[in-house]
């Protein structure tokens, strides 16, 4: 089937047209769908966990499927040329990955390079925000767990999730949004990265024979997910340093409540936590809280909240168990 | 990670024909239908040829 299309392999993102190709940066697998006049089809690909689960959401048959679906919207086109413009993100703050000033690599740039390197510009420009970490939302997210040999389909909808609340149920099949047709659950991610947080989804699906229409209504903090996962955050988040959550026996013998936040250092790599080995944080150091806040249990939400909270030059009020002792570290951003 | 793998399958021809190591006539009917790193090309043949565009990441 793929001698129905040109084809193309980009194996690095130098050069790499980012008011274009905008997608999912974290994964290892992605294909986008194109018409010569750069008008995009689609995505396929999507990712949700670490190295060894990093299939889950993707098969053969599925992208089978994708590959049938961009070929009808290519008969379709022109004619459906105005329902894809949604597909097209908005203008990218650098045309190319080699612009953005924290891009450390430049001879083989990998594509979660350019997640990390925009995450990291930002918050060296205290511009970051919550929305810029929790990208690409998984249908599951808002209630919808996708067949992964269909990528369409629906396989399981939450109860009490927007997409149970909607009227959707499993074996639906979601054709549209928003009147936008789609080839995978990588097209559902686009649209709801592309979302607010707090919107209307028009959702077209088919049960059986009937194509019917559903309102998904979301709001709140449905993009949040876990980002441990994305390579991107060993630079945007992590930088360097490896926080592990203690597991429920290290926090008894630690004498830390089961449900309260407790992440030692693992790690800290190469040069850049130099400003933390110089406050006198060590590896092996239990983080316990930042200032007022103990509550921040996920490696994710602690990091996330330490990002945001904290810029470049500011002192973080690290609370630390160090050898059975409580003490507090003023430690510079890194 | 065995779809993962199915799914490689088909881009690791590429670089293997990019090499000059093609080693199959699975490669040889699979590999001329793909260009390597190089989008210009793909957007020029998608428009000589009116087939649409995939450009896989990998």
């Amino acid at each position: 089937m793929e001698k129905q299309f040109v084809c193309v392999r980009i194996i690095k993102a130098n050069g790499l047209d980012m008011n274009l190709f905008q997608f999912d940066y974290d994964q290892t697998w992605s294909v986008m769908f194109l018409n010569a006049d750069r008008t995009i089809y689609g995505r396929y690909g999507t990712r949700a966990s670490g190295r060894k689960d990093a299939d889950t959401h993707i098969s053969v048959a599925g992208f089978k499927k994708a590959l049938r679906r961009a070929l009808a919207t290519h008969k379709g086109y022109p004619n459906n040329k105005r329902l894809l413009a949604s597909f097209t993100g908005p203008k990218a703050d650098f045309v190319v990955p080699e612009r953005i000033p924290t891009m450390e690599t430049k001879n083989c740039i990998h594509c979660h390079q350019v997640h990390d390197s925009l995450l990291r510009h930002k918050w060296e420009q205290r511009k970051i925000t919550a929305a810029d970490y929790f990208v690409y939302p998984l249908p599951e997210q808002i209630g919808m767990k996708m067949e992964p040999d269909d990528c369409l389909q629906v396989k399981l909808v939450t109860d009490g999730s927007p997409a149970a609340k909607a009227g959707l149920s499993a074996d639906d099949r979601i054709v549209r949004i928003n009147g936008i047709p789609l080839l995978s659950q990588a097209d559902i991610q686009w649209l709801l990265h592309r979302s607010p947080a707090n919107t209307r989804l028009a959702v077209e699906y088919q049960r059986g024979e009937v194509t019917a229409e559903a309102t998904v209504t979301l709001t709140g903090d449905w993009k949040l997910a876990d980002l441990s996962w994305r390579e991107s955050s060993w630079r945007a988040l992590r930088h360097a340093v490896r926080f592990v959550p203690l597991t429920a026996d290290q926090k008894r013998q630690q004498k830390i409540a089961a449900g309260a936040m407790a992440f030692e250092i693992k790690n800290m790599f190469g040069p850049r936590p130099e400003p933390l080995r110089r406050a006198g944080v060590k590896i092996g150091d239990i983080v316990v809280g930042i200032a007022d806040r103990t509550d921040l249990t996920t490696e994710t939400d602690f990091l996330v909240h330490l990002r945001l909270k904290y810029g470049p030059g500011d002192r973080i009020p690290l609370r630390i168990l160090r050898s059975g002792r409580k003490i507090t570290i003023n430690a510079p951003t890194w | 990670m065995n779809r993962l793998n199915s799914l490689l399958a088909i881009s690791l021809m590429v670089p293997s024909v990019a090499l000059g190591q093609v080693k199959t006539p699975e490669d040889i009917e699979v590999a001329p239908h793909w260009i390597y790193d190089d989008v210009p090309t793909a957007f020029a043949a998608a428009r000589h040829s009116g087939k649409p565009i995939l450009a896989l990441f990998r």
